[in-house]
């Protein structure tokens, strides 16, 4: 663990056609590739794509969501989290 | 008196198009908000796939992926946005002079290809001494998705296989009302500008091969490239049309307060004329 990891990350889940999420964290789930991942604060940094699943993450004052995604693309660094989602949105409205 | 009423007509004729015009700003503005909340909502992606791509390509410090290669440009498509309809002002014509001033410029170390997009820039291609390698026209604005997705596929297939060397990308970015900015923009190959300051201090963990990785973005990249500048072309087409229909509604407006001035005018002479008569004839009998 880095030293100066604090106890939430910013988390950014962003699609194509909007921002979806932009939420301080203090864990977050993810459908890798081969299977969920956990992150919590002070991970080392880390690239990777997801596969289709859910992303589940909780709030700083304690809110469970999650957002179903198709796939996606997730890059981890020490205080933030930038997942590029591929979703089943076909609104054009 | 014929021409009083002919007057009457020119008015009642320049009413009725301004009339039109008002009606088409309508459409325009309501067009235009919606293709406006489209750009906004993506912008966020927008800003961010540029600085992804160019950070993930530098820790990956490889440039192996066919989309990052760059050549000597020998064979070069532009792909040229335009609307499908007119009456936007100089909308299409500023982004066509500008479209031939780059063709003109490329053509001296290049074979040149075009895409055209929107049934004006097919016009203009059809004029040109180059080939046409695809055209997408008629009610555009419906069919951004599958447009993209059929030119991503040409694309990626074309530059994989070494047949082009880049790919520019010409159209009308969405500014301000006032006024949409021309953009070319080099679609292909993708270039990682170094300037930006490495990552972290740790050296990132790649859960899959960095070239999956790249690979799936800079699949999405492409699309999404090329979705994003139709909308924002069309975000600009209606605040061009918008701006073009508010002018010619007030310009209207102002021929007609013209021409009532003018009726008026008239109708005072003849009543005056009128009037004249008769007095003469009453002085005369007397």
């Amino acid at each position: 663990m880095s030293p100066e990891s604090s106890i939430c990350f910013e988390l950014k889940v962003i699609s194509p056609t909007r921002l979806l999420t932009e939420a301080k964290v203090t864990e977050v789930q993810v459908p890798g590739l081969d299977g969920y991942l956990g992150i919590w604060p002070g991970h080392r940094p880390l690239n990777t794509c997801l596969s289709r699943g859910e992303i589940t993450f909780k709030t700083t004052d304690n809110r469970e969501e999650r957002i179903t995604i198709k796939g996606g693309l997730m890059k981890v660094e020490a205080t933030k989290i930038l997942i590029m989602a591929d979703l089943d949105e076909h609104d054009r409205s | 008196m014929s021409t009083i009423i002919d007057l009457r007509r020119r008015i009642q004729s320049v009413r009725n198009s301004q009339q039109v015009t008002q009606a088409m700003k309508t459409v325009a503005t309501s067009r235009y908000r919606r293709a406006q909340r489209q750009v906004v909502a993506r912008r966020p992606f927008w800003h961010t796939l540029p600085e992804l791509v160019i950070s993930l390509t530098q820790e990956m410090s490889l440039e192996e992926h066919p989309y990052l290669q760059v050549r000597p440009e020998k064979k070069v498509v532009a792909v040229i946005i335009t609307s499908d309809k007119g009456l936007c002002g100089a909308f299409n014509s500023n982004l066509l002079t500008t479209a031939a001033s780059f063709l003109n410029e490329k053509r001296k170390n290049s074979q040149l290809a075009i895409i055209p997009i929107g049934k004006k820039a097919v016009n203009f291609a059809r004029n040109l001494p180059w080939p046409v390698a695809a055209s997408y026209s008629d009610g555009v604005e419906k069919k951004i998705t599958a447009i993209s997705r059929s030119l991503n596929r040409y694309l990626d297939y074309e530059f994989t296989r070494q047949n082009v060397d880049a790919v520019y990308l010409l159209y009308n970015e969405f500014r301000s009302i006032a006024a949409p900015r021309i953009t070319i923009s080099r679609l292909l190959p993708v270039t990682a500008d170094s300037s930006g300051q490495p990552g972290g201090q740790l050296e990132p963990l790649w859960e899959q091969r960095a070239s999956t990785i790249i690979n799936y973005l800079l699949k999405f990249y492409l699309q999404a490239q090329v979705e994003h500048s139709l909308l924002e072309s069309q975000a600009a087409e209606q605040a061009a049309r918008m701006m073009a229909m508010e002018n010619a509604s007030r310009n209207a407006e102002e021929l007609i307060s013209d021409l009532v001035l003018l009726l008026n005018k008239m109708r005072q002479a003849a009543i005056t004329k009128e009037l004249l008569e008769i007095q003469t004839t009453v002085e005369a009998l007397r």
